[in-house]
């Protein structure tokens, strides 16, 4: 589903990847893993068209979108969440739901603007059901500025479902999460797997990680130094090395 | 009603045309120091037109707005890719420009074996249409309020709308917005034009109403009062530019007895709300908490 | 030779834009209010030129801090806004004062030097034009040796480079910024002292013209760059003098806006801002 052929990008003489190969299954879940720096976030950035890399190229579907552009890759069924929260804050969570909605296509375009639009209708039911999803349903009219932070991480998921994504890029949905917020984040991003879905998540916490995902790969310095089923990726001395600066046995 | 309300009044309902021209663009979050360049086109494309060409006053109308309008696309489309401040030189840049070529601009017509039309840094005169019409003083106020609360209604819709929606969403986080799909810089485009002809329509009624433009009057000190009009009475609402509007003409008449300081206090009592409420008193905070209360209020039981 | 004054107004402007990222409409008021204080000093107590042109600084510093604390240190982060359209309020505060303090329409100033005329070769100068670009060369060079030779220029620069970073190291930012500022309105000050003693009068009217001129030569050398303020601002007296020479005296300040128009259009960094319009592209890529 998702191809990236030698990618790199560098800013000014940092490379934040180096000549990286990934593919992706449709319908799988991908854990993307390594320490900070490591360059997970910018391939993020590089497949949602923020920047476009220096070199290689990114296939999704068979379609290549290297050097695409934001708007026109996330048409194409791509959708994210951020490392560092990203919400309309001066919206309400609804509005923020709705938000996402906005670029679907509009069979009753002057009626949109007005306002007066049956799709509208539906598209708020949805939104309305996507809160009940993640358990927003009672913040619904609450300025997104001033949730506590598990509730406006699940707000973000919120927004990138409501299209449906064929593509779902999720940059460490637990990100500051107890615990226990962890879990229910876990449980809820579960919910929403499918085999009509295929998932790319960066995490540090494995214990998200672990029941969620068929295959993860390991990223250090730009570079992918592992790769395959979690259980084997884990114990893989170069990620251990990468993780934790030395060898088990001491070198 | 008193010669001196009306004037006073007429003045509020034009500057608005130019303080919601400002707000709009603020709402996709470009800071524009040149849209009294529209209203300065429109007014001379409006007078030329019924002063000169002997059109009738609403189509003179129509005619400046749209033309005020096309201006703003043609400057948009090279200064939108500008970040932030660049853009915001560049309208400051633009307007000085059309006000120094206005100060050259000569096109006259004899009519009435008399020689009428716009004459550099002369002004543009007779411009006498509403007079030699014999509409009062007091219908002229109403035709701007009239115009004004179309605006106005146009502003009510766009906030309920999804083009409203979109137009916020770029002015908080414009990558945002294109994560979700949209292509901003078409939107800015459209708000651009869009404030264009709003500032137009003001220019319109404004040079309809003085009977007389000059080039002069048309310099960013009033682009400037029009993004502050926004800002001071709030970006959360297009009620906001027009309590800015309000408050400024208003405190500016009626504060006699310090009439001598008044913006010495004036410009402090700004700074200072300012500071507590940077993006007006009418923010969006303020009208979330209102549209809720609002909201209690109906559903309350009895 | 007018460019010097220019290109010290740009400077003024181009340290507080490099530190603070936002635009101090109050500038050319500020340093307006500090020669209307050398104008005092110089009509009521006959002083000399030396004390007038303290008198001038002092002046622009104190409207500069009262400017600092109130319109951007006070507005958040984030506020930008907020922080200019504050000090366009404050400089209306400002104009409001000095035109009640100082009703006249024009106030004598003292001259740099008596109208002398020194002919060099095929160029003839004024004195006072000299005088002028002898000082602005001077205070350059000591602003290079500020910046490029002390702490407080390494810890300016650092902060207009990456002012998260800055924080980090342990840097003071507001006191940096605060310095920022007061060296900037000392500029202007002196800027004014220069430019108003070559004109032997000041009118209230400088403020604008101060903010308008220092304002264009800035972005003409690209914003949040010393060297390029000082290019931009002699650029502009190039541009407004060889405008005048082709077109007339009309075309002067048409030319000036069309040249920047062009400038931000074409590249917006200016003559040497260019980092600074990429460092702005890169901090909106910033995911």
């Amino acid at each position: 589903m998702l191809r990236i052929e030698k990618l790199s990008v560098a800013f000014g003489g940092v490379e934040a990847l180096a000549g990286l190969d990934l593919e992706v299954q449709a319908g799988t879940v991908l854990g993307l893993i390594g320490p900070n720096g490591s360059g997970k976030t910018t391939l993020f950035n590089v497949l949602t068209g923020v920047y476009p890399a220096d070199r290689g190229r990114i296939y999704l579907g068979g379609k290549e979108i290297s050097g695409c552009k934001t708007e026109q890759i996330v048409r194409l069924g791509v959708a994210r969440t951020f490392q560092n929260l990203r919400l309309y804050k001066r919206m309400t969570v609804f509005d923020n739901v709705r938000a996402a909605q906005h670029s679907l296509p509009d069979t009753h375009f002057a009626q949109g603007l007005l306002g007066r639009n049956p799709q509208e209708k539906q598209r708020r039911q949805a939104a309305r059901q996507m809160l009940e999803l993640t358990g927003l349903s009672e913040q619904a009219d609450q300025l997104a500025g001033g949730l506590p932070l598990p509730q406006q991480r699940r707000l973000e998921l919120a927004r990138a479902l409501i299209r449906q994504p064929d593509l779902l890029l999720l940059d460490e949905p637990a990100g500051g999460m107890t615990p226990a917020e962890t879990s229910a984040m876990a449980d809820l991003i579960h919910k929403v797997a499918s085999p009509d879905r295929t998932m790319i998540v960066i995490e540090h916490k494995m214990e998200l990680l672990s029941d969620l995902c068929q295959r993860m790969c390991v990223l250090n310095f730009g570079r992918k130094i592992a790769e395959g089923e979690p259980r084997q990726v884990l114990e893989h001395p170069d990620v251990l090395e990468a993780y934790l600066g030395r060898s088990p046995s001491g070198a | 009603m008193d010669t001196y309300l009306i004037s006073v009044l007429s003045n509020i309902g034009m500057l608005a045309f130019i303080a919601l021209s400002a707000y709009l663009l603020l709402l996709v979050g470009e800071i524009s120091f040149g849209q009294q360049a529209f209203f300065a086109i429109s007014a001379y494309a409006s007078g030329i037109a019924t002063a000169m060409w002997g059109w009738p006053f609403w189509l003179g109308l129509v005619w400046g707005s749209l033309f005020g309008g096309v201006a703003a696309v043609l400057v948009a489309v090279p200064t939108l890719r500008l970040r932030g401040l660049y853009f915001s030189i560049a309208t400051l840049a633009f307007a000085e420009m059309v006000r120094l070529l206005f100060e050259i601009f000569t096109y006259q017509v004899e009519i009435d074996g008399e020689l009428v039309g716009p004459d550099g840094s002369e002004g543009f005169r007779d411009i006498r249409l509403i007079y030699e019409q014999d509409i009062s003083a007091f219908e002229y106020m109403c035709i701007i309020y009239a115009v004004l609360a179309l605006v106005l209604a146009g502003f009510i819709l766009l906030e309920r709308s999804r083009l409203g929606a979109i137009f916020r969403m770029i002015g908080e986080d414009p990558m945002l917005t294109e994560m979700q799909g949209l292509n901003t810089i078409a939107y800015k485009l459209l708000a651009a034009a869009m404030a264009g002809v709003i500032a137009g329509a003001g220019g319109a009624l404004y040079a309809h109403l003085a009977t007389y433009v000059e080039p002069k009057i048309f310099n960013v000190m009033l682009g400037v009062h029009s993004l502050a009009y926004g800002l001071i009475g709030g970006l959360g609402t297009a009620f906001g530019p027009l309590i800015g509007v309000a408050i400024d003409i208003g405190f500016l008449e009626s504060v006699r007895a310090i009439s001598g300081y008044r913006m010495i206090v004036f410009g402090g009592l700004v700074a200072v709300l300012l500071i507590v409420r940077p993006r007006g008193i009418l923010d969006e905070a303020a009208v979330h908490w209102i549209r809720r209360r609002w909201r209690q209020v109906r559903h309350a039981p009895d | 030779m007018i460019g010097s004054s220019y290109a010290l107004l740009a400077i003024g402007f181009t340290l507080i834009f490099g530190v603070m990222r936002r635009l101090n409409l109050s500038y050319g008021p500020s340093i307006m209010l500090g020669a209307f204080c050398g104008t005092f000093v110089y009509l009521e107590f006959q002083a000399g030129h030396l004390l007038v042109a303290v008198a001038t600084v002092v002046g622009a510093v104190v409207a500069g801090i009262y400017i600092e604390r109130l319109c951007f240190w006070a507005i958040r982060q984030g506020a930008a806004l907020a922080s200019m359209v504050s000090s366009f309020a404050i400089w209306m505060q400002l104009e409001e004062l000095i035109t009640l303090l100082f009703p006249e329409r024009t106030y004598r100033f003292p001259p740099l030097a008596e109208s002398v005329s020194i002919d060099l070769g095929p160029f003839f100068f004024r004195a006072e034009n000299l005088i002028m670009f002898a000082c602005a060369a001077v205070l350059m060079v000591l602003l290079h040796v500020l910046l490029y030779r002390t702490r407080f220029g390494l810890a300016l620069r650092a902060l207009s480079e990456n002012p998260l970073a800055a924080r980090f190291m342990g840097i003071n930012v507001q006191w940096i910024i605060f310095l920022a500022f007061a060296l900037a309105s000392a500029l202007g000050g002196v800027a004014a002292y220069l430019i108003v003693g070559t004109d032997g009068q000041i009118t209230p009217m400088f403020g604008l013209w101060a903010t308008f001129k220092g304002l264009i030569a800035m972005m003409l050398g690209g914003m949040g760059s010393v060297p390029g303020a000082i290019l931009g601002g002699l650029l502009l007296g190039v541009i407004e003098t060889q405008s005048v020479w082709y077109l007339g005296t009309e075309f002067r300040d048409l030319t000036a806006y069309m040249v920047l128009f062009v400038f931000l259009v074409l590249r917006p960094g200016g003559l040497m801002g260019q980092h600074t319009v990429r460092r702005e592209q890169a901090a909106y890529r910033r995911v």
